[in-house]
């Protein structure tokens, strides 16, 4: 199946005419058909001789193909065909029991034209085995960008097993401008259909061109294809066919085991041209598992190319780059005096990072391929106080340069989409971020967020490949040691003969949890913050009363985070006869991405972790511990220990948590597993008490 | 009218900022100065750029919206505004608050002739970081082909400047475009530039619509308190004074609008302000319920409206052949009304796939049965409907019911509208109990109402009763929540393993039935899931969930577990454990006291039982004593026996409350943590 992400939304559709046509949109919604004759200060006329005021007028498109979309003529033969298809369905469906659905028809077929203009076709088929699917299969549904790119439905059946044939009605194809997310403003079109008579033991067939008849580049061919889906697959195969005078260039991922011998493509030329086929069969369903790798990180996919390098796209990016990285004369002015008072380039660079994080909201406005991968000049989103990654991390970049410290903009995907890998070269990155040279040593700092302290970014940048267009080549964001990525815990428990406890607990953190915790708090109203405390103290132990709590250095940037509070829990000790059982408050985790006994695939967090907890636990007079809880363990990459001892009046216990690695291959999983496993069941443990006598 | 145009001409006037995309991708902004055959002329920074017309996209005229003269915040003329740049508010007066609204107004006309507008006019400051997104970003819905939205105006106003909207980001577009056979709501949204601590965002829009169209019904309804403070919130209604119109209040300190008279219109305005913040709470009930509104709509009668709708539905109501025939083929051998009914209702439920789109985002008026039919999908208006025609044809005399759902003030007191709805039912009679029947999702049983379609009213719009109103009640706790029954083995390791069976009933039920459109391997990997929820060390032994696939059949959920090391050990030959699954939770009530009662959709009752056969060797040190504790509208009793070698549990917590007062608040927040405090006790067993 074709998968693609991006900066922006892609594809294009049109209904009707094969020649180019013009349109006219006027603020009230409506089309009018052109061409164009001319426009001014005050009209916009038509060929026609109509003038309509301008202020009337949203936009006028110059260069878009539509067509209708032809209606399928259900002949004899489709009744054959559905045979084939429930006889290959049925035998599936036997092999994969309990499936949702089994794809039968999975197909794309490219073809790169002369003129550098390409077209797609792609085809489905897929029976339905539970309702789930009735309405991701039972709906066709294609993003496109009008005036680039037409998207035609070629066919469209439904089959059902007495014997009938559905077609779909050209007038249900529905060219739609979709509402983006509150925060995104772009002009994508979707077409959808919705396929008739669609029900469980029904297949689902359709066959949809898109042409890509107006690329901005026409070298810039990146398509992808991902072989693997949510429903076993007959069979999936993509084919690229170009002109024998080019030649494609293509990466292949995750062609393992069985699949190895067909990462290499069967190649054939014939009439001037070169076509590059791939195919599997039999291919499994792809399984949910918690903390997944992304889908390009363990299943087959092919990535293709035009281009044998990133010099073509390193120029065109850098060309826009370097004209929105100049710092106007008032912007310059203003970066030079929001750092007057530094004294470091620490300090300078914090200064700036604080400060865009804080006031450039983030609003992503994508019209073309030139803000979609460009995004505006420094000087625009200093003055719209608004912008999306990719503006942040040109404006950081050019206040970072208006005081002296190189920086440039770095374009990657988050560590939970995939790894970006760099042998064949593509444009489909969804995230910028800014890197930088303090005090001689290059970082990464990702100003799109609102509540990182320099020097921390977000996790989900950790370990992220990048592309760094300005000076070429590929970058790898590190991940952080564990021990930067710490939260830090303290509790005094003061235990009363009664068996109540009060708590003072107080916590600090650093690193990306620093900054999502801050996030966190700053977005609730204060008496929100006495409620979410007072909820997490009942959530220690019932009936707990919250006494007090702080949250320092909530607002400001420049400061850690540290919080506090101190409460009351009554009835804390659990009373069996005269034992007491002593929970440590707080003091629990549980793991539910390591609840399979087994994985397919390996095991992912955003980043690396280290947890610290410090007990001093008072005790009243006459209580004597009879068991305290004490262990240690080991894991690839990780540890933990707990240790208690006993001193008089009171109990220390100190716990240690910490995890070095992202990412856990299944190879790893099993100790990885054990770990955890082991560390949420120490965590259980009670401290065993003995009073002086049963309460 | 008079007014509106001229704001609209004031609009037109406004400067331009175009943007010119190229084929090659550049994007050139400016002025676009003409265009004529051969190329397009753009003014960037003052000198004219020419780019031949074939190698253009298109063109973006793009407007600016702001207010023509007013370049600076000292030519403002809006008094309100004004008043915020001449005297701001302090962060410190309003230290929980994220904003302060000094102004939200809300005027809607209706003309003689039947056109209307709504234009708001908001005016806030941005007190902290947080409340910029509030401010700026702006979301103003319509229905496409009865109602249009356009922005007058957006501007931010700071010391020394002024920030005007513009086209770049404003973005008209459609709100359900995945489901084309009922994409009609649109939405225009907007986001203001230049926003910062301290700035204010002056924005006004309007939306047009006609008091009389059929599918896209007059009825405003206003909230005027919020999650943010405000100087002034105002709703006002005007209308030619022979214009009938119908109004009401909820939560109002006075119910009643002021009422003036001019130039031949009533003018009727609810004024609110200044008024604090609310606070968000767990389980809250939704805003409509508790917030300070009014409403108004065309003077119409319940009945009225009734027969307005049947008449609609004159050729709609009767099968298609079709149709007909397919009612036919299912309640075929079925002997009374009841299996009709579920005969029916399960195959609609199944095989008319829902489309998630409300009553009022498409329409109030159903498609013919042959198109439902057709298509095989249908809204929360459709679906119901559909199965009202069949139950006609299988003759029995259901009533078509609209429903106005629990988060919206109770139909009660609503100025009578077709807009007043939000869903659609069939009621019918079976057994002499009146059954409210809503097949939206196919994830409960004909006799199991959706939780938000529970404790509400509806009126009959078809069929016998024709307008009258009738009661979609709460169904009992007994009919909600689940049991739970246990049959567990410790050994002397601690090691716990045994069953787990669950009966969910209800909304539970409806949750759990989820899970029959997931593939085996992804329920396998849930359901390990589940166990590991258990104990970090369980490991699942085999799960299955009975009757999963048919909407007639109850669900049942087993698993069979075993958990090595469950128990506590102890130096002294201790063993703790605590009966899994059974433990409450007090974290939702962790505040000493509440503004807002708690709210839930529907009531609860939940028991489990529980045997676990002990370890030889080892007898019972501690068990927890029984505990009852029965309260108005809530009850739980758990307590643990003895069998021979076994240690038996019964626990039942029951609701049957949908809300709960504030005043009444603290008792039910020590009764839940009275149970929460019964499940941390532990069972202590000690070697003999």
């Amino acid at each position: 199946m074709r998968r693609r992400w991006a900066l922006r939304a892609v594809a294009a559709l049109t209904l009707v005419a094969p020649a180019l046509a013009e349109t006219v949109v006027l603020r009230s919604g409506a089309e009018l058909a052109g061409p164009v004759s001319a426009v001014d200060a005050n009209f916009v006329t038509l060929a026609d001789g109509r003038r309509i005021a301008r202020a009337e007028v949203r936009e006028i498109r110059l260069a878009e193909k539509k067509s209708s979309s032809q209606a399928t003529v259900v002949d004899p033969s489709a009744a054959a065909r559905g045979r084939e298809l429930f006889a290959r369905a049925d035998a599936m469906a036997a092999r994969h029991p309990g499936a949702d659905g089994v794809q039968l028809v999975d197909e794309g077929r490219l073809e790169v034209r002369a003129d550098g203009t390409w077209v797609e076709r792609d085809r489905f088929a897929g029976m339905i085995l539970k309702d789930g699917l009735k309405d991701s299969w039972g709906t066709l549904s294609r993003d496109f960008e009008e005036g680039r790119e037409r998207v035609r439905v070629i066919k469209a059946l439904v089959y059902h097993r007495d014997g009938s044939v559905y077609s779909y009605d050209p007038k249900a194809v529905v060219v739609s401008a979709p509402q983006a997310d509150a925060l995104f403003f772009q002009d994508t079109r979707t077409l959808t259909l919705t396929l008739p008579q669609v029900e469980v033991g029904s297949i689902v067939e359709w066959e949809l061109e898109t042409d890509t008849y107006n690329p901005f580049r026409k070298d810039f061919f990146f398509p992808n294809w991902g072989f693997q889906g949510a429903q076993p697959s007959y069979c999936s195969r993509v084919s690229v066919s170009v002109p024998a005078s080019r030649r494609l260039y293509y990466e292949t991922e995750n062609f393992n085991g069985p699949w190895k011998s067909r990462a290499r493509p069967r190649v054939t030329t014939s009439a001037g041209r070169t076509t590059y086929a791939w195919r599997l069969d039999d291919i499994p369903a792809i399984v949910s598992e918690p903390n997944m790798v992304p889908y390009f990180d363990y299943a087959p996919s092919v990535k293709f190319s035009l281009i044998k390098d990133w010099a073509p796209i390193d120029g065109w990016l850098s060309q826009m780059y370097v004209e929105r990285l100049k710092a106007g004369p008032e912007l310059s002015a203003f970066a030079r005096a929001l750092t007057r008072g530094a004294k470091t380039d620490d300090q300078k660079v914090a200064a700036i990072y604080h400060w865009i994080q804080r006031e450039v909201r983030y609003i992503a406005v994508k019209m073309g391929a030139a803000s979609g991968w460009g995004g505006f000049s420094a000087d625009t989103t200093f003055k719209k106080r608004y912008g999306c990654c990719i503006d942040k991390a040109l404006l950081f970049a050019a206040m970072l340069r208006a005081v002296g410290i190189p920086a440039e903009p770095v374009l990657l995907n988050p560590n939970d989409e995939a790894r970006h890998e760099f042998r064949v070269p593509d444009i489909w990155f969804s995230h910028a971020i800014t890197r930088l040279k303090v005090n001689g040593r290059w970082i990464f700092l990702d100003s799109t967020g609102s509540d990182y302290r320099y020097p921390e970014l977000a996790a989900f940048d950790h370990g992220a490949r990048a592309l760094d267009p300005l000076k070429g080549g590929e970058r790898d964001i590190p991940v952080p040691a564990p021990e930067h990525n710490l939260s830090d815990y303290d509790f005094r428990v003061t235990i009363d003969a009664a068996g109540a406890a009060r708590v003072e607990f107080s916590a600090r953190y650093n690193g990306a949890r620093e900054g999502e915790l801050r996030g966190e708090y700053k977005s609730m109203k204060d008496s929100e913050r006495r409620r979410f405390m007072q909820d997490w103290a009942n959530g220690v132990s019932p009936s707990a009363e919250l006494i007090s709590y702080r949250l320092d250095n909530l607002d400001d940037l420049d400061l850690p985070f540290t919080l506090g509070m101190t409460y009351r829990l009554k009835d804390y000790l659990v009373a069996a006869g005269d034992l007491r059982l002593l929970k440590l408050p707080d003091f629990q985790e549980e793991f539910p991405e390591v609840a399979l006994a087994r994985r397919r695939y390996a095991l992912q967090y955003s980043t690396s972790l280290e947890k610290r907890w410090r007990y001093e636990v008072a005790l009243p007079a006459g209580m004597t511990p009879v068991s305290v809880p004490r262990g240690r363990l080991r894991g690839p990459d990780e540890s933990f220990s707990l240790d208690c001892e006993s001193k008089p009046g009171k109990i220390l216990c100190r716990a240690d948590f910490s995890r070095a690695r992202r990412v856990y291959p299944v190879s790893d999983y099993a100790a990885h597993k054990r770990f955890l496993d082991g560390v949420a069941h120490l965590m259980r443990e009670r401290i065993f008490l003995k009073a002086a006598g049963p309460r | 009218m008079i007014r509106l145009a001229a704001l609209l001409l004031l609009a037109a006037s406004a400067a331009r900022a175009d943007v010119l995309l190229l084929n090659d991708g550049r994007e050139i902004y400016g002025d676009i100065a003409s265009m004529d055959a051969e190329s397009v002329s753009i003014r960037v920074d003052g000198r004219v750029e020419k780019y031949p017309r074939a190698r253009t996209l298109k063109l973006k005229l793009v407007r600016v919206w702001g207010v023509p003269g007013e370049t600076t915040p000292a030519r403002v003329s809006d008094p309100v505004v004004a008043r915020a740049l001449a005297h701001p508010a302090r962060g410190e007066d309003y230290p929980d608050d994220g904003l302060l609204v000094w102004l939200s107004d809300t005027d809607c006309r209706i003309e003689r002739g039947g056109a209307g507008s709504c234009r708001r006019h908001v005016v806030s400051q941005v007190l902290r970081e947080r409340g910029k997104a509030e401010a700026a970003n702006v979301r103003v819905y319509y229905l496409a082909g009865a109602e249009s939205a356009s922005i007058l105006y957006a501007r931010a106003l700071n010391p020394g400047s002024v920030s005007n909207l513009d086209d770049t980001s404003v973005e008209d577009g459609s709100e359900n475009s995945r489901y084309s056979d009922y994409d009609r709501l649109r939405s225009l949204k907007f986001a203001v530039p230049d926003v910062a601590t301290g700035t204010i965002v002056d924005a006004s829009w309007v939306t047009n619509f006609r008091v009389d169209c059929a599918t896209a019904p007059f009825l405003r309804q206003e909230i005027l308190r919020g999650f943010e403070p405000a100087l002034t919130r105002r709703f006002t209604v005007s209308a030619p004074e022979d214009f009938a119109l119908s109004t009401a209040s909820w939560n109002m300190p006075a119910a009643a609008p002021a009422v003036s008279r001019e130039r031949g219109r009533v003018v009727m305005t609810w004024t609110l302000g200044p008024t604090p913040s609310y606070q968000n709470e767990d389980s809250m009930p939704p805003t409509a319920l508790f917030a300070p509104s009014a409403a108004a709509a065309p003077a119409r009668s319940w009945t009225r409206v009734a027969r307005e709708v049947s008449a609609a539905l004159a050729g709609l109501r009767d099968a298609d052949p079709e149709t007909a025939a397919l009612t036919d083929r299912l309640i075929a051998g079925k002997v009374g009304d009841e299996a009709k009914v579920r005969a029916l209702y399960d195959w609609v439920a199944r095989e008319i796939k829902y489309v998630p789109v409300s009553m009022g985002s498409y329409s109030w008026i159903p498609k013919p049965t042959a198109a439902i039919l057709s298509a095989k999908d249908g809204d929360a208006l459709d679906k119901p409907f559909l199965l009202y025609s069949m139950l006609r044809r299988a003759g029995l005399k259901p009533q078509l019911v609209y429903l106005r759902a629990r988060e919206d003030t109770p139909l009660a007191g609503v100025p009578p509208s077709l807009a007043a709805f939000s869903a659609a039912a069939v009621r019918v009679e079976l057994g002499g109990q009146a059954r409210v029947i809503a097949p939206e999702e196919d994830l409960r049983r004909w006799d199991e109402t959706p939780g938000w379609l529970q404790g509400v009213q509806g009126l009959v719009v078809d069929g016998e009763g024709l307008g009258e109103i009738v009661d979609s009640p709460l169904s009992p706790a007994a009919e909600q929540g689940q049991s739970l029954r246990e049959s567990l083995a410790l050994d002397a390791d601690g090691g716990l393993s045994g069953d787990f069976e669950l009966r969910p009933r209800g909304e539970a039920e409806s949750g759990w039935r989820a899970y029959k459109d997931w593939k085996k391997e992804d329920l396998d990997a849930q359901f390990a899931g589940i166990a590991h929820s258990i104990h970090p060390n369980a490991r699942l032994v085999s799960y299955s969930i009975e009757g999963l696939d048919d909407l007639s059949r109850a669900l049942v959920v087993r698993l069979r577990v075993r958990i090595p090391g469950y128990a506590l050990t102890a130096s002294g030959g201790y063993m703790a454990l605590r009966v899994p699954w059974t433990q409450q939770d007090a974290g939702s009530v962790g505040k000493g006291k509440r503004e807002m009662p708690m709210f839930w959709y529907v009531r609860d009752r939940s028991e489990a039982r529980a045997r676990i056969a002990l370890p030889k060797g080892y007898s019972v040190y501690y068990a927890p004593g029984p505990l009852e504790m029965s309260q108005k509208d809530r009850l739980f009793r758990a307590g643990f026996s003895r069998d021979g070698a076994s240690l038996d549990y019964a626990q039942t917590m029951e609701n049957d409350a949908v809300e709960v007062a504030p005043d009444d608040y603290p008792a039910y927040k020590s009764f839940i943590e009275r149970a929460a405090r019964y499940g941390r006790d532990w069972i202590v067993l000690r070697k003999d």
